[in-house]
């Protein structure tokens, strides 16, 4: 019998390459902002960015399902600090908030970030990506439009 | 409370700790105890899937430097890194050893096959190797075996006068799944869980895994040190682990000789946090990390790099001036797509292209510097790892990083990418390549923590092996300067680097150091 079958996934599931990311991204504030946005639709907001949903060979998974996997999987939202950072982005791009910016200021926005001065925000870019991908290419749905091989042992298992 | 008495305790059932057991007990009936960290996972655990394997890694793949800049990726469960690696083998390089001995003072480990060292019968460095390299069925892959990516890196280097060469690699049977990463589930890959583990099971070898060790036990009654034992804690079994010898809960261990296997993360941190003697501020100093920055390129057909053994060819072609090697590698679309820059749509448009994708790394052998350590964190209960490139090494890295662009476009590439967000080209957001001329911006690379990704999985040479005190923590027989009975054995023990990927020069030191041991039982008292 398979991992697969016999563990919940929640044992599982928090875990991963991008922990690092997420553990810093859950325990390091980089400053706090004062928004009304929620968290949740702060980071909605960035994992639109992050991932292309308007792209047409993009699979059809809606953004609240990767902000939710996300959080499945490290638990961020109920950190200490993550909301805090989260409101610190989004407010630092004066005078519109983040998730008041249309599709390219987002993107100009959050590249800033990638490339700024400050280690910590390169770091906030990189940790943001890195949770992202890790909730999006971790799931099954996304990779037939990449024509990933994926795993072959269920394949072995039903007989192919 | 669990209490285990032994004559000799081993901690790490790596590519070391696995080897020392199995060669111990081979030599002489002796009561001896492995521990390990992580859980006891076989091939009816491993499911091929990224995110579910991340638990046979140290932190669950969490590990790294305290910046955030580089992964430390290492193996934690029964097996180490051996378990998780791309089972690519390299022989002890001489030339290395010669350098420890001269530079470090370094005795024995011999590499000719007919010497006695220490006077012990048969007893050098080559001859361990060459049963190491025996036990793992490290052989060459045929050719039918190779790869789309490895072909098209032969071809590239081949085309631009390069000397490719094929891995050695310890497997039998491989089907080439493309997972060895993922722990192998077909028992193909010879590590030390299929291996010297079983043969060391066999002579009645008690393995305790999920038990991490808290502190190592010194008595000081006599004046010098003397390690006695440790103490830690067992976690409970983790679901899909075999299970364990003992009940969860504390654990403390009586022991004759304690040998301390832990890796190069763990061991300076287990020897840190037992407050062992550092006069001069040794321990954990002169981290080697073999940094590794990943080269993607798109190529015009299907290459499927995933499928396949994921490694069959690298180069040494510039080893010797510049010190890196090119090696043929490839990564599940998780570490893929955090190793391919950018985000949005031209992210995704990347990572469309990933059946038609090739990739490299270049592994940079780095110099040694103080700077770049291991610390013990008390408060974080977790090694805190410092690790920066020196100006020299991006020098040369600039080189390595050139070196694999035009590579890619000798083989046909018609893009090229390098895992970083430097802007080095006019334009271009990140590191992104369309024609073999613009190699040259590589030497605009500042591998910028946080910009550039590098990785790291050959972490070496912390606790340090040098006949001087002032420059290493142990001797050449592994033993501590400052606590009698005390060994270290492991990468952590390498002066610098070995020069190669690691394991087989670890195993062999292992073999070397479990054969003398056994000859000289009667120093340790077992």
């Amino acid at each position: 019998m398979r991992t697969d079958e016999r563990i919940g996934r929640a044992s599982f599931l928090r875990s991963g390459a991008a922990t690092a990311a997420a553990v810093w991204l859950g325990s390091t504030g980089l400053g706090t902002g004062n928004t009304p946005d929620s968290p949740p639709s702060v980071l909605e907001a960035l994992v639109r960015t992050v991932l292309p949903f308007e792209h047409p060979r993009f699979p059809s998974i809606p953004s609240s399902a990767i902000v939710d996997r996300i959080d499945e999987l490290f638990g961020l939202l109920s950190s200490p600090a993550f909301p805090a950072s989260l409101a610190y982005f989004n407010t630092a791009s004066r005078p519109t908030v983040f998730v008041n910016l249309d599709a390219g200021g987002r993107r100009a926005y959050l590249a800033a970030w990638a490339h700024d001065a400050s280690e910590d925000r390169r770091r906030f870019y990189m940790s943001i990506r890195a949770v992202t991908f890790f909730g999006f290419y971790s799931l099954p749905q996304s990779w037939p439009a990449i024509d990933y091989g994926e795993p072959i042992l269920h394949r072995e298992k039903a007989g192919e | 409370m669990t209490a285990v008495a032994c004559d000799v305790l081993i901690i790490g059932s790596g590519a070391a700790g696995a080897t020392l057991a199995a060669t111990l007990l081979e030599q002489a009936e002796l009561h001896v105890v492995l521990v390990e960290k992580g859980g006891y996972y076989g091939a009816e655990f491993f499911n091929q899937r990224e995110l579910d394997m991340m638990v046979l890694l140290a932190d669950r793949g969490a590990r790294s430097t305290v910046d955030g800049a580089m992964p430390f990726v290492g193996g934690q469960c029964v097996g180490g890194g051996t378990t998780v690696n791309y089972a690519l083998s390299f022989d002890p390089i001489r030339s290395v050893w010669e350098r420890w001995q001269r530079d470090y003072g370094v005795r024995g480990f011999s590499f000719d096959p007919a010497a006695d060292d220490y006077g012990i019968d048969g007893l050098n460095l080559a001859s361990c190797a060459r049963e190491v390299k025996r036990r793992c069925n490290v052989h060459e892959p045929r050719d039918e075996e190779i790869n789309q990516n490895n072909r098209l890196f032969r071809d590239g280097c081949s085309t631009l006068g390069i000397a490719a060469r094929k891995f050695q690699l310890n497997m039998r049977g491989c089907i080439g799944c493309g997972f060895c990463g993922q722990g192998c589930a077909y028992d193909a890959k010879r590590g030390t869980m299929l291996t010297y583990l079983p043969d060391a099971l066999t002579r009645g070898l008690q393995l305790i895994h999920h038990c991490s060790v808290d502190t190592l036990a010194f008595e000081t009654s006599s004046g010098r040190p003397r390690v006695v034992g440790a103490s830690g804690t067992v976690a409970a079994t983790a679901p899909g682990s075999r299970s364990n010898t003992v009940a969860p809960g504390p654990i403390v261990f009586q022991a004759r000789l304690v040998i301390v296997s832990a890796g190069s993360i763990e061991s300076p941190a287990l020897l840190q946090r037992s407050q062992h003697p550092d006069p001069h501020s040794r321990i954990g100093r002169g981290l080697i990390a073999h940094p590794s920055l990943p080269v993607a390129a798109v190529f015009d057909r299907q290459i499927h790099g995933e499928r396949g053994i994921t490694g069959s060819y690298y180069s040494d072609h510039f080893y010797a001036q510049h010190g890196f090697m090119l090696e043929c590698l490839f990564d599940h679309p998780i570490d893929a797509a955090i190793a391919i820059p950018g985000f949005g749509a031209t992210h995704y448009e990347r990572m469309l292209n990933f059946d038609r994708t090739a990739g490299l790394g270049v592994m940079l052998v780095d110099t040694p510097n103080d700077d770049n350590r291991v610390v013990w964190d008390p408060a974080a209960g977790k090694p805190q790892i410092v690790y920066r490139l020196g100006g020299d090494d991006k020098a040369r890295l600039r080189v390595g990083a050139r070196k694999g662009v035009e590579i890619m476009f000798a083989a046909g590439a018609r893009e090229v990418v390098l895992s970083s967000n430097e802007p080095i080209l006019p334009g271009e957001a990140d590191a992104r390549f369309t024609n073999v001329s613009q190699a040259g911006a590589c030497d605009r690379l500042e591998f910028v923590p946080n910009q550039t990704l590098l990785s790291s999985a050959h972490c070496q040479a912390t606790v340090k092996m040098s006949e001087s005190p002032s420059q290493g923590v142990i001797d050449s027989r592994g033993e501590s300067h400052g606590v009698a009975n005390l060994i270290v054995c492991d990468s952590s023990a390498f002066p610098t680097s070995c020069g190669a990927n690691p394991m087989i020069s670890i195993m062999s030191m292992a073999r070397y150091q479990g054969k003398r041991i056994a000859g000289e039982r009667a120093r340790y008292g077992v």
